[in-house]
């Protein structure tokens, strides 16, 4: 089968394709073919493919308009499964052998016309649908919102897991280049020279930009031949990093910019090693935008049939692809230099109908050269409908009023099938935008051009509305020198010479043409062709009363779509000016965001999915929990032991046998989560006597002592205890959530505050393996593995600690207990961790040792009424709220943290919700923790709220439910019956009692 | 002793970083040494000289670098704070002994642990794991720094032969060992 047979549009000789790489891919469903080098549009171009996708609101037919980021109509969906990916612009996606790509709207498919349905969609959303509809019955969108997003198409986000890979490198350089035109090239070169690190970036398929199809010489050679010395010189740099097809999406505050690199979509999609895509996020001294420019269209009757296409792209398919994309070209032009389109037509060996120029008199060059090949030009003219549906079949020609505001004679039919449209440039201001820099409209160019730089960057070339190659390249050059001297780098200027240019005479500042009937009449004359804006909704949004740009936009939807409204933003301002009377300057642009195109959000994740989402802490003993069956609650960052399930048990089976076996006989829990912090120096006591409410200057070495942390406000911060480990050296735990925090709270106050303290803290959070022994055995199985510490109840009592041996490894015993048991916290340097605590499940053997997790930690603790900050407390708690007068000392002779707020009238007044135990009548009523506490069971809603529980529990050891609650004045209503509405329209009444359920005197503990 | 067990942080994957060998890049966890943070008072001439007495070489005050040699070095970490790592276990009693006043020895060895990154692409690696520019123009032998890594943080060193050492706290190692391989998996 010979290929060419099928691509019935391409050139036998010419452009950048290479011939003997045949790649075989499906559009809709239907099998072509293309070459190596071209992108999924000039491969559905050579094919003769017209109708790419179906118009958002109309469903009208529409083609490839354009060759780049900003084509409207052919957005595509690639792949399929699991690697689908949606809202790609055919213009932009390499070919690829295989390539599998369908139309995102378009249903049941593209040539397919439902008519009736459409016409009748598009009356229900008439300009300033979305405005109106947002401002009405939020009802009403609800309603509409399920026929937009089918109708919409907007592609389909793949169901399952994305199987690519993707990337995300953080970069550095002095300077990024954007755009690899001859702008940017130069400006790079001219920045590596001086050995300035460089980053180039460009968002097509290979460098060159305007140089990939250009006739120009510079310094003697051709324009390809001068583009590939200068790419292989670039590319000698070790200091030059070169990414070609990558799209600097995003320009933030800082030099902060970041770049969407295609790594692998021009192979394949899926690759199991390396990413698909990857996100490089630069810190650059230095920008400088050469992204070039967007050619706008002319705005006129039907002007969305498949055929009419920006004149530049026409270009591009025909000098890079070797794809020309009709039969007989009409270009319609108010500038000379789309002329080139006309001339590269011809050159192609098609016929040029004709040139229709708006302008009355046009004279430069390329309007005598392309008279001079024999080509009809008709000056004072313009292209005002397009007749054909699916594909161009011809144009109305009518001749126009010098200032293109009217007609002045009947408009004749002129057949052919593609018609080129050029109204000129936009400088791509789009990165310049996200700075905050505001456009600046620029009359001698006819665009607007970027605004005053905010941070370190200048637009040069296009992007600046500079179009000729010679001064592309000279404003590149500078613009390379002088962010290499700003990097303080030094630098020589280059001249380069440019031979072969063709001067541009002046162009007409031209944009909706006019038609036989008024523009509301006039059949749709497109100016944002992905969400079918017409030059008719934005006259009737002018007269609606809408005068702002912005609110215009939000009102016809103009710019909405994933382009931006990149190609027919100007178009609609101008629109709008003319309609308000006044000047494009005056009526303003809109500003651009990120991302400049859309940008996956793999890419935007990067490596950071699935087990890699957040980083995860774990202790030691992992592995033994792991192989224990331990069931993992997340607590902060950290993986703790929840429960450790035996076969056939449930979570509440599991819980209840540990704390039985903990109250019984002995349990064991890896507490090394719990925060540690290290803490010396002549001050360390001062220091915490000023960080704790109570007191603890005289704490004697082998002491421990429980204490609050309180915020400014007086409200309960952290709890723990602080261990004095010798003279001047106290050793302090702090909740294992609130262990970072806390450090930062004691640097914060040594560093601003009490600068004179002499005390250093240093985290041991991760040096100590934590090793919780706890139950009425907890003894006789510390005594078995440790010989060297006197065990005794009068030797080492609650909270004592003592350094010892225990297995053979130095460690360190507290005797504090969280259970309401005798405990002995087991300290080891956590390489040694692993052995201690086997050690210790084989010495607890005999007496049933039964490891237990958090769960089992939080209802023993709830027994003995011990409050978990965080849980228990909100931020606006005070020691007194939890009924913990006794922790507060009045006697220190230093103020400490948040004292003086304990005394302000809000925290002194009664009626403040008090820890106190909540009882239910039905023992076996659990109540859901967060449940809101009424004085009444049939309290008329809305219903004044007592408190709120804050922890409930099953008591395995109490066989009965048990809870903490918050209630106001709740510390003299015990006795009281309070009642507990459900979500479920229970009501379950609870008795008000003591926070302590078990062991009131602590005698368990103080064995 | 010999009968009590010794758990690295990163035991458990071992093999997984020998996968990657051969490619371009090299990862494994070095050897265990002992981890000591110390505070004191740069400015205090009898800390500095005692320190440095001791460990044989000065203390570095110029931020972000460090002294001495592959046995024994000491990192700087802020004006007042050093880590020294050893494997000379006397070192933190020594320490102890020769300094005098206001000081800290903290031994934070089993909450800590090295990598060893070497090879081609472990630039890239750390690249894609740090916002800090660790191009060798700012990053050279004799640097190191404390720096989120990930979503963990590393002390990253550049080592004489131009290798990486990162430094990391035991609890977030099997995270970062993890996403290591994640990263290195490209250029294995």
């Amino acid at each position: 089968m010979s290929l060419e047979n099928t691509q019935k549009n391409r050139l036998a000789i010419g452009g950048r394709i290479d011939r003997s790489r045949a790649l075989s891919f499906t559009f809709n469903g239907k099998r072509y073919s293309g070459f190596l080098g071209d992108t999924l549009a000039s491969a559905l171009l050579a094919n003769g493919v017209d109708v790419v996708g179906r118009s958002f609101k109309y469903s009208r037919p529409r083609g490839i308009m354009t060759a780049g980021a900003e084509e409207p109509n052919a957005i595509v969906q690639l792949g399929h499964g699991a690697a689908t990916i949606p809202n790609l612009r055919a213009t932009q996606v390499a070919l690829y052998d295989g390539l599998e790509a369908r139309s995102v709207n378009g249903w049941p498919n593209v040539n397919f016309d439902l008519t009736r349905i459409f016409s009748l969609f598009g009356r229900l959303m008439p300009p300033g649908f979305y405005y109106k509809t947002f401002m009405g019955p939020k009802k009403l969108w609800m309603f509409y919102e399920h026929f937009i997003r089918k109708g919409a198409g907007l592609g389909r986000a793949p169901t399952v897991r994305d199987p690519d890979i993707y990337d995300r490198i953080n970069q550095h350089c002095d300077v990024l280049v954007v755009g690899a035109g001859p702008a940017g090239l130069a400006a790079a070169l001219a920045a590596a020279r001086t050995g300035a690190r460089v980053i180039i970036a460009d968002e097509q398929e290979e460098f060159g930009g305007s140089l990939l199809a250009s006739d120009v010489n510079i310094d003697g050679k051709a324009a390809a031949h001068w583009l590939a010395v200068t790419l292989a010189e670039l590319a000698k740099f070790e200091t030059v990093t070169m990414l070609p097809r990558s799209t600097v999406f995003g320009y933030y505050d800082h030099n902060f910019l970041t770049i969407a690199e295609r790594c692998s979509d021009h192979i394949a999609l899926t690759n199991d090693k390396a990413a698909r895509q990857r996100i490089h996020r630069v810190r650059a001294r230095e920008v400088v935008l050469a992204c070039g420019a967007i050619e706008r269209p002319l705005v006129f009757a039907a002007c969305d049939v498949p055929g009419v296409m920006l004149a530049g792209a026409v270009s591009t398919y025909i000098n890079r692809y070797a794809v020309t994309p009709g039969k007989g070209l009409i270009l319609f032009t108010n500038n000379d230099r789309a002329y080139e389109t006309a001339l590269h037509w011809h050159a192609s060996g098609r016929q040029v109908v004709a040139v229709v120029d708006s302008r009355h008199n046009p004279q430069g060059d390329l309007v005598q050269k392309a008279a001079a090949k024999g080509v009809k030009v008709l000056t004072g003219h313009a292209v005002i409908e397009v007749l054909g549906g699916k594909r161009v079949k011809g144009a109305m020609v009518a001749p126009l009023s010098a200032d293109g505001s009217k007609l002045t004679g009947q408009a004749k039919a002129l057949q052919c099938d593609t018609i080129a449209s050029s109204g000129g440039w936009n400088p791509v201001v789009h990165l310049s935008s996200h700075t905050g820099a505001k456009p600046i409209w620029d009359e001698e160019i006819i665009g607007f051009r970027p605004g005053k730089s905010t941070q370190a960057e200048r637009s040069v070339g296009a992007a600046a509305g500079t179009y000729d190659t010679a001064s592309c390249l000279a404003e590149g050059d500078a613009s390379g020198v002088q962010a290499a001297i700003n990097c303080g780098h030094s630098a020589v200027a280059t001249s380069y010479n440019v031979t072969g240019e063709t001067a541009a005479g002046p162009a007409q500042a031209l944009f909706l043409l006019p038609h036989g009937k008024p523009t509301s009449r006039a059949p749709y004359q497109f100016v944002d062709y992905q969400l079918d804006v017409t030059a008719a909704g934005i006259e009737l949004a002018a007269r609606e009363g809408y005068t702002s740009v912005e609110h215009v936009k939000r009102y016809t939807a103009m710019g909405f779509g994933t382009d931006q409204g990149k190609l027919g933003n100007i178009n609609g301002m101008a629109i709008l000016a003319r309609k308000l009377n006044q000047t494009i300057a005056e009526t303003g642009t809109t500003i651009f965001r990120p991302s400049y195109t859309p940008t996956t959000f793999g890419t935007i994740a990067g490596r950071d999915v699935g087990e890699l989402f957040d980083s995860a802490r774990f202790t030691a003993v992992q592995h033994w929990h792991e192989q224990a069956g331990a069931k993992f609650e997340d607590v902060g960052q950290w993986k703790r032991p929840w429960y450790f399930p035996k076969t056939g048990e449930d979570m509440d089976d599991a819980v209840g046998r540990e704390c039985l076996a903990v109250r019984n006989h002995v349990g064991i829990l890896d507490a090394s989560t719990l925060g540690k912090i290290d803490i010396q120096g002549p001050d360390a006591a001062e220091f915490l006597n000023r960080v704790y409410t109570n007191a603890y200057l005289k704490l004697a070495p082998g002491k421990c002592r429980y204490g609050v942390m309180l915020g400014e406000d007086g409200m309960i911060f952290d709890d723990g205890v602080t261990a004095c480990l010798g003279e001047n050296h106290y050793l302090m735990f702090t909740t294992t959530g609130g262990a970072a925090g806390v450090l930062n709270w004691l640097e914060i106050w040594h560093q601003t505050e009490w600068p004179e303290l002499k005390v250093y803290f240093t985290s041991v959070t991760d040096h100590w393996t934590t090793a919780t022994v706890t139950g009425p055995n907890a003894r006789k199985v510390i005594a078995k593995v440790c010989s060297d510490i006197d065990l005794d109840g009068d030797a080492f009592k609650f909270m004592d600690w003592r350094d010892g041996t225990v297995s053979g490894v130095k460690a360190r015993v507290f005797r504090i207990s969280f259970t309401g048991e005798l405990s002995y916290e087991v300290n080891v340097p956590a390489h040694y961790g692993r052995h201690v605590w086997e050690k210790l499940i084989e010495a607890g053997a005999e007496f049933g040792i039964t490891p237990y997790g958090t769960e089992t930690m939080h209802v023993l603790r709830a027994e003995k009424g011990f409050i978990i900050v965080g849980q228990d407390t909100d931020g606006s708690v005070t020691p007194y709220d939890m009924n913990m007068a006794w922790v507060v000392s009045s006697k220190k002779s230093f103020s400490f943290l948040g004292k003086r707020s304990l005394d302000r009238s809000d925290c002194t007044r009664t009626m403040r919700k008090q820890l106190v135990g909540l009882k239910t009548m039905d023992p076996l009523d659990v109540l859901p923790e967060g449940a809101q506490i009424v004085n009444e069971r049939n309290a008329p809603i809305p219903a004044a709220m007592q408190g709120h529980v804050t922890s409930s529990y099953y008591s395995a050891c109490l066989e009965r439910s048990i809870a903490l609650a918050v209630v106001k004045g709740g510390l003299d209503r015990l006795g009281e019956q309070v009642f507990c509405p459900l979500a479920d329209g229970r009501v379950i009444a609870a008795e008000i009692v003591s926070s302590v359920f078990y062991d009131p005197s602590g005698a368990r503990q103080n064995v | 002793m010999s009968n009590i067990l010794v758990e690295t942080p990163l035991h458990h994957m071992a093999d997984a970083f020998m996968t990657l060998s051969g490619g371009g890049i090299n990862i494994h966890e070095a050897d265990m040494v002992s981890h000591l943070n110390l505070r004191g008072c740069a400015s205090d001439s009898s800390f500095m000289k005692a320190a440095q007495k001791t460990l044989g070489f000065a203390l570095p005050v110029v931020p972000n670098s460090f002294s001495g040699h592959d046995e024994s070095a000491a990192y700087w970490l802020g004006p007042d704070e050093w880590l020294i790592t050893t494997n000379d276990i006397a070192v933190e009693d020594a320490l102890r002994v020769a300094l005098k006043g206001h000081f800290a020895v903290t031994n934070i060895t089993g909450g800590q642990t090295i990598i060893s990154l070497r090879g081609g692409a472990s630039l890239e690696i750390l690249q894609k794991s740090s916002i800090y520019d660790f191009h060798p123009s700012k990053f050279k032998v004799g640097n190191c720094v404390q720096t989120t890594f990930a979503k963990a943080g590393a002390l990253v060193v550049k080592k004489a032969d131009g290798s990486f050492n990162l430094i990391i706290r035991r609890s977030f190692a099997d995270y970062i060992g993890r996403w290591l391989l994640d990263a290195a998996r490209e250029y294995s």
